[in-house]
Order: structure tokens, then sequence, then C-alpha cells
């Protein structure tokens, strides 16, 4: 996940909702010079099966996972799997690959799948999560936003999105989707296909290599040099589902130095008691004492190790931490950081 | 494995904070005054619940009750599952009586310190 972890083979994950145009993504990557020596993992799931065979004559390496959803179901499988697949890459029985490729099913919740990169212990020491790329049709994906908690999910954990299909839609239509796709992930840099060209070496660069962007910002804490960035979830003129309805992009943003005993107890006890209501976390943070910017990346429970950047993105240095919640009021997290950022001892305090 | 107690050695946690390029550049003391800071801060909020942490080799925390019962935890993350169960109490950041109570503390402590 970052310059620190040169040896590990980066895993990317292609996501996204029923006929978004995952697959085309994925040959299109294949099919370039800096996706060369890469397996791929598809599951078999239908009509993916198709997709699957191919896939197949662009990389003899794909392992087909034979039941059921990779994310849902599969999750101890996808591991055997990838542990067969390094087996095999070691042995010499497959060519040495420097990366790995999964695209999900489309109803699929990535966070599972996340988690088993992540958290198994065997693959966490041979692989690294990768890029999240998720496909959102710029024809139906408004309408998938508003009634499917997974498309929501797809596009909440995304490091990178891509609107496909853009060609069948005017640009209103094209500004509509972004702006649904903007409400559950306000970082991720969005790509327009097939108007852009896309450059898969950049669409799959180290993730987070973007800094969250706060945008528009509200006035708030000001007495402790602070603000806060609340990002509604407004239907925009639709009739959202329910789930949809609960969930919004919260941004917070600290200018001082963040104190990381207190923010580590914050964010430890905040994913202990609402993980499975904060499906993304993403940030960079200026932490006392430390020169480079940190970057915080996490899906629901899980934290990625915080990495160092080389350096700031941009000139601005303040932390920026994005949360997208379910069901979380965003000024009762305002508060709750607040008020632990403030227990650091005054010569260590932040906000 | 520690050689001397037998204690299990963990892997570094993300609360533990980022991890420097060159882990040898952190110094031994650096870390246990970081480990110390830690210690203090969750100690803070766990006396809302009548519980308290101690640091343990540096590596491990041990969580504590009243009545004297204790635990070993690892990491902060399974730190709250484990003070749940020995506090009976549900550990949410977002608490507004535990809110309360950390603001003040936070205001008291900037006003002693302003007045020192």
């Amino acid at each position: 996940m970052g310059p620190d972890a040169p040896d590990l083979i980066p895993v990317h994950v292609i996501t996204g909702f029923l006929g978004s145009g995952k697959t085309t993504l994925l040959r299109q990557a294949l099919a370039s010079p800096a996706f060369a020596n890469t397996a791929v993992v598809v599951n078999e799931f239908g009509e993916i099966a198709l997709d699957h065979l191919l896939l197949q004559r662009v990389d003899p390496d794909t392992v087909v996972l034979q039941t059921g959803c990779v994310c849902c179901t599969l999750r101890s499988e996808l591991g055997a799997a990838l542990r067969d697949l390094y087996e095999k890459r070691e042995r010499g029985r497959v060519p040495p690959f420097d990366r790995l490729a999964i695209e999900t099913t489309g109803l699929a919740d990535p966070a599972p799948l996340l988690f088993t990169l992540m958290a198994d212990p065997v693959l966490r020491h041979h692989f690294r999560l990768g890029s999240v790329v998720t496909t959102v049709d710029a024809v139906n994906g408004a309408r998938q936003l508003a009634q499917h908690l997974e498309s929501v999910k797809q596009v909440a954990v995304a490091d990178r999105l891509v609107l496909t299909k853009t060609d069948l839609v005017d640009r209103a239509g094209i500004d509509g989707v972004r702006a649904a796709v903007a409400r559950y992930n306000p970082t991720a840099p969005l790509i327009e296909t097939p108007t852009a060209a896309l450059a898969p070496d950049r669409l799959f660069a180290g993730e987070m290599s973007d800094s969250p962007s706060g945008g528009d910002e509200a006035p708030g804490w000001s007495h402790a040099h602070a603000r806060i960035r609340v990002s509604r979830p407004d239907d925009g003129g639709q009739t959202l589902d329910r789930h949809a309805r609960d969930i919004s992009a919260v941004s917070l943003i600290v200018d001082l130095p963040l104190d990381w005993p207190a923010f580590g107890t914050w964010l430890t006890m905040l994913l202990h008691a609402h993980g499975e209501d904060v499906l993304r976390v993403k940030g960079i943070v200026r932490v006392r004492g430390v020169s480079a910017p940190v970057v915080i990346h996490g899906v629901q429970h899980l934290v990625h190790p915080p990495t160092f950047l080389e350096r700031w993105p941009t000139a601005d240095r303040r932390s920026r931490l994005v949360l997208i919640v379910r069901k979380l009021p965003a000024p009762a997290l305002e508060r709750s950081l607040r008020a632990f950022l403030r227990l650091a001892p005054l010569d260590r305090r932040a906000a | 494995m520690c050689a001397f107690c037998g204690a299990l050695v963990q892997e570094r946690h993300w609360a533990d904070g980022p991890e420097r390029r060159d882990p040898e550049a952190e110094e031994a003391a650096s870390w246990r005054q970081r480990r110390q800071a830690q210690v203090a801060l969750v100690n803070r909020i766990l006396c809302q619940y009548g519980l308290e942490v101690r640091d343990w080799n540096g590596h491990l925390f041990v969580l504590s009750n009243r009545t004297g019962q204790s635990e070993v935890v690892p990491h902060l993350a399974t730190l709250w599952s484990t003070a749940e169960r020995l506090g009976q109490c549900r550990c949410d950041p977002l608490d507004p009586a535990l809110l309360a109570r950390v603001e003040r503390e936070g205001a008291l402590g900037a006003e002693s310190r302003r007045g020192t």
C-alpha cells in the first residue's frame, strides 16, 4: 500500500455494480504494457463466467472461484486461492507476476474482500492492498446508488472512480451521476470514459496519493482552530432508498498538528463502537513532531498501518480526515474528536 | 517472545503510530514516551467506566477493574471490547455523558495550565 512495502505484491480490486463495465476496464488495463505480468482473479457468478473466458485469453493466470460471491461468502476460499497462486509463483509453476487484479461481482459488498487482504495473517506477508477502482455506469449509476446499498459501498471504498458509458448520456446526466457519487465519496478522483483516455498505470497507482480534498468548508471549531465540513446526503431530487439516505461523507479538518495518542485513542474507540457504520476512513494528517504527512486509510473495522508520504501534495498542511458513515451524525463526530484532542496535554495539544 | 518474562511481543499496531522508514531511528526513549502518553490518555477515558490500564513492557496493555480483575490486551483496538466486559459498560466515544466529562476535563486542564 505504499512505498514502504516494496516487496509485497500489490492487489488491485476492481468493483462496481452489475453492468458498470468492470470487465471492460480490466481488459483495457491488462492490454496496457504497464499491466504486463498481472495475475487475475475473478469470481464465477452467473454471467460473469463468460467474462472470465475473455479474461483467460488475456491472462492464463486467472483463478476462478467456483461458488458464490467473492466478497460475501468466499473469503476463506479467496484466501486459499491467493495462497495457492502465491505458492505456484514461488515454485515457478506460474510466471512471476508482479501484481494481482481481483474483479468482484457486481452485487458484492467489497469490504469483506478488503478485510481478507488486510487481515489474513498469511496473505498480508505476501500481498498488499493496491488500489480499489470502482466503475459507475453513467446511465444507471445514480439510480443504482439510490436503490442499492452495495452500490453505495462500492463507491465509498474506492480510491479511484471510473464513470463509464458517458457517451450515452448528456452533460446534465453526467453531472447528476457525478454529484450522486460525490455524496458518498468526495475524495476519490473520478475519470470519465470513454471521453477521457484511461491510463492504467495511473489508475492503479498507489492509493491515497491524492490527498482528500475538503472542498467547501463551513466555520466551526473556532476556539479549537479547526473546521468541519459536512457533506449532506441531499437526494438531488431523487427518492433515495432508506439505506442510501443514511450515508454521508463527513470531512474533518484540523489546523494544528494532531496529538497521535489522542487521535489513536479516538479512532480505535470509534471503530470499536461504530466500525460497521464507518464505511471508509481516509485522511492525510499532520502529526505533532513529524514533518512528513501521514496517510490514514481504513475500511470499517480495519485500518492500514499509517504510512508517510514523501511530501505534502499541496501547500495546505492541515490534517484532513474524511469519514464515510452511516447513521452517524457529523456534529457528534466533530464534538467527539475535538474533545479527545483537547485531552492531550497543552504542550502536545492539536486542537 | 521475550526471553526474560515470556511475554509475546506483538506486531506493531496502527494505533501505535506511523512506523518510521528507518525503525532504528526511532529511539527506545521516544517509544516509551509515546507509550506513556498513550496510557495516560486512555486512562482519562477509562476512568469513566472504573477501569485502569497500564503498560506492560512497552508492547502490551494490562487492563484492570475496581475489583482487581485484570486482562492483558495486545493493542488499543482490542482494549475497548475487553473494557466493556470488565467494566460492564459500553465504550462509545460519541456518548454524550462521556463527552461532557471529557470536555470539562479538557477545559479545566487548559485553564489550570494557563494559570500556572
